[in-house]
């Protein structure tokens, strides 16, 4: 019997040493970033991309993620945004016995919202809802791609009526490191 | 504790902070673009659209506008430098019914799209593009033959042309108003583009500033009381056709018979104002003018002379028939052809074009001896020159109230007892009793100068 579990134990770790999602990640992603809801009235759609890294947690489910892209909108007229998000997330593997790894995630941080032509610059509180999906390409490389929603937060501030509401959509890259 | 500890610096980073996105919405900058020659309380419609003298062809006819249209493709905004903001990338269609309750013609004016602009930047003048200008009421007649002599003018009925897609009564106007007549004398003539974009100078520029809470730029285009009818010539399979079409009338410059074009009448001013600083300059603030009922009161640079709100004393070169050296002179037209199938009308042309090469001749010397270029050059350089005031307003029982009049500000307050007729323009004088000169602080006091 324990030769049995022993076995199982020491499959189970070469499975999950196999798994690309069981590994340190580090990539970048690019595609098109939509304005949506009030922000779709001020700017237009665009192209925007990122760099990300992913860590294990104690839980094999989990991962956490820390995310930062670049993102700027023109508009028909001179109204210009650029934003910087930058937040962390809490990533959760859909337990599906594919090769193909679907991840929901959220989180939360801060944005450098900069916008023209008032040359107006702050750091604004912003949430991130989404999700991802990626396969393996090899040992070291993930091909995915990706979802979220973002939020930049500008309720709090007294007067304000709007936040800014993003969706960012794009090809992901992932590169996975360690054993 | 950690998701607590989280929560808190995100929220920090929002402390003290402005709403960028509701800055980004919402337009400090307010652009009005009104159809009056006066900044606020404008004179009533007339009911007049007189005949221009380029008419001399055809029939008397009745047809009077009942509306102008207006396709605004785009408004910038020009700095000193030459630097170019487009502020205003949106088109916009707007059809105006010529009556007093019109906000295009009441002195409100109406809002067009825009963006906020660059602070810190002094902007002086701006490019509207104008994509059409539609007048109804237009007609179009030809000569048939068969009659001696001159033929009967028999009417083809409206016109119609395209606007905002769809077919609509009327003539648009603007292919006419891209080269003044001056222009259409240049070699150049089709590199000269006035109306696409219109040039407008901003009084006393834009100096835009997000502290304050609204910024009006107030664009002002003269048609209220100043269209007139036009004729326009031309020959389609041998026969005389004319089109008889509104446009802003030529009192600037001066449109004659068989002139194809009728540019550089549209007379157009800018100036800009910080709402809440603002003072109305009233006939309390005036004291030493005494204004009557059914008159002008106009506002000009301290500095400078009622008198430059008149039409410039430079009068259109015209033909010379007498003289020398040669004072006056034009570039003779051609006579039109004749009625097909007609000799008498045959005849009637070739004698008219005896009389063309005749005073092609004195044209000829006329260019010859430089003043051709002389002369027009003086004309143009006198119209370009030529600046509306920057506040105006009409009273009609003598009691009178400049609006919207910004602080830190001078103004020499313009009076005249004699208005004008449909199609003109008030004109002005700097006599003793005719202005006065008013300045107004940083706090709205207004103080009247000896």
């Amino acid at each position: 019997m324990c030769m049995v579990l022993v076995s199982l134990s020491a499959h189970a770790r070469q499975g999950r040493k196999k798994d690309p999602f069981t590994k340190f990640q580090a990539g970048f992603w690019f595609g098109p970033i939509t304005p949506v809801y009030t922000t779709a009235d001020d700017v237009n759609k665009s192209l925007g991309g990122g760099i990300f890294l992913r860590s294990l947690t104690f839980l094999d489910s989990f991962k956490l993620g820390i995310d930062a892209s670049y993102e700027k909108f023109e508009s028909r007229g001179v109204n210009k945004l650029i934003l910087w998000p930058v937040y962390g997330s809490l990533l959760w593997r859909i337990p599906l016995k594919t090769p193909l790894v679907i991840q929901l995630k959220a989180g939360g941080g801060g944005c450098y919202v900069t916008i023209y032509p008032d040359r107006a610059s702050q750091w604004d509180p912003m949430f991130m809802l989404g999700g991802e999906v990626s396969f393996p390409a090899g040992k070291w490389v993930n091909i995915g791609l990706r979802i979220e929603y973002l939020c930049i937060y500008e309720n709090h501030i007294p007067g304000s009526v709007r936040n800014g509401h993003i969706v960012n959509a794009g090809i992901s890259l992932y590169f996975n490191f360690g054993s | 504790m950690r998701v607590v500890v989280l929560l808190m610096i995100v929220f920090a980073l929002g402390c003290g902070k402005k709403a960028l996105f509701d800055e980004l919405a919402e337009n400090r900058l307010k652009v009005v673009i009104k159809g009056t020659y006066e900044s606020n309380d404008p004179r009533s419609w007339l009911g007049a659209f007189p005949d221009d003298d380029s008419i001399d062809d055809g029939i008397a006819n009745t047809e009077l506008p009942t509306r102008l249209m207006l396709d605004i493709a785009e408004i910038q905004l020009l700095d000193k430098e030459g630097g170019v903001e487009p502020f205003s990338k949106y088109r916009e269609v707007y059809t105006l019914d010529l009556n007093d309750s019109e906000s295009f013609f009441s002195g409100m004016g109406i809002g067009h799209p825009n963006d906020d602009v660059e602070a810190g930047r002094l902007w002086t003048g701006m490019r509207l593009f104008l994509r059409k200008m539609v007048f109804d009421g237009a007609m179009q007649y030809h000569l048939i033959p068969g009659e001696p002599g001159i033929g009967t003018w028999t009417s083809d009925g409206k016109l119609y042309t395209i606007f905002d897609v769809d077919s609509v009564e009327g003539l648009d106007v603007n292919p006419l108003q891209v080269n003044t007549y001056y222009d259409s004398l240049k070699q150049n003539a089709k590199e000269i583009n006035r109306i696409f974009p219109l040039k407008i100078p901003i009084i006393g520029g834009l100096n835009f500033n997000y502290a304050n809470d609204e910024t009006v730029l107030e664009i002002r285009l003269v048609f209220k009381n100043f269209v007139k009818r036009y004729e326009y010539d031309f020959v389609r399979d041998g026969y005389h056709y004319i089109y008889r079409y509104f446009g802003p009338s030529d009192w600037l410059r001066d449109v004659v018979a068989d002139d194809a074009v009728i540019g550089g009448n549209i007379i157009a001013v800018a100036r800009s104002y910080v709402r809440g600083k603002t003072v109305d300059i009233t006939n309390a603030h005036t004291t030493g003018i005494t204004v009557v009922a059914n008159s002008y009161v106009a506002a000009v640079g301290p500095d400078s002379l009622c008198a430059s709100l008149n039409r410039p004393s430079v009068v259109r070169p015209t033909l010379r028939t007498s003289g020398t050296p040669p004072a006056q002179c034009d570039n003779p037209k051609g006579p039109h052809v004749p009625i097909p199938n007609d000799i008498e009308s045959y005849l009637d042309y070739y004698l008219k074009y005896e009389k063309y090469k005749e005073n092609y001749n004195l044209f000829a010397a006329c260019v010859s001896d430089g003043s051709f270029s002389t002369l027009w050059d003086e004309y143009n350089d006198s119209r370009n020159a030529y600046l509306l005031p920057a506040v105006a307003t009409w009273t009609s029982d003598g009691s009178f109230t400049l609006k919207n009049v910004p602080y830190n500000s001078s103004w020499k307050i313009c009076h005249r007892q004699t208005s004008p007729g449909a199609g003109d323009l008030p004109e002005f004088t700097d006599n003793a009793g005719d202005f006065v000169v008013v300045t107004i602080d940083g706090g709205g006091n207004v103080a009247i100068s000896p």
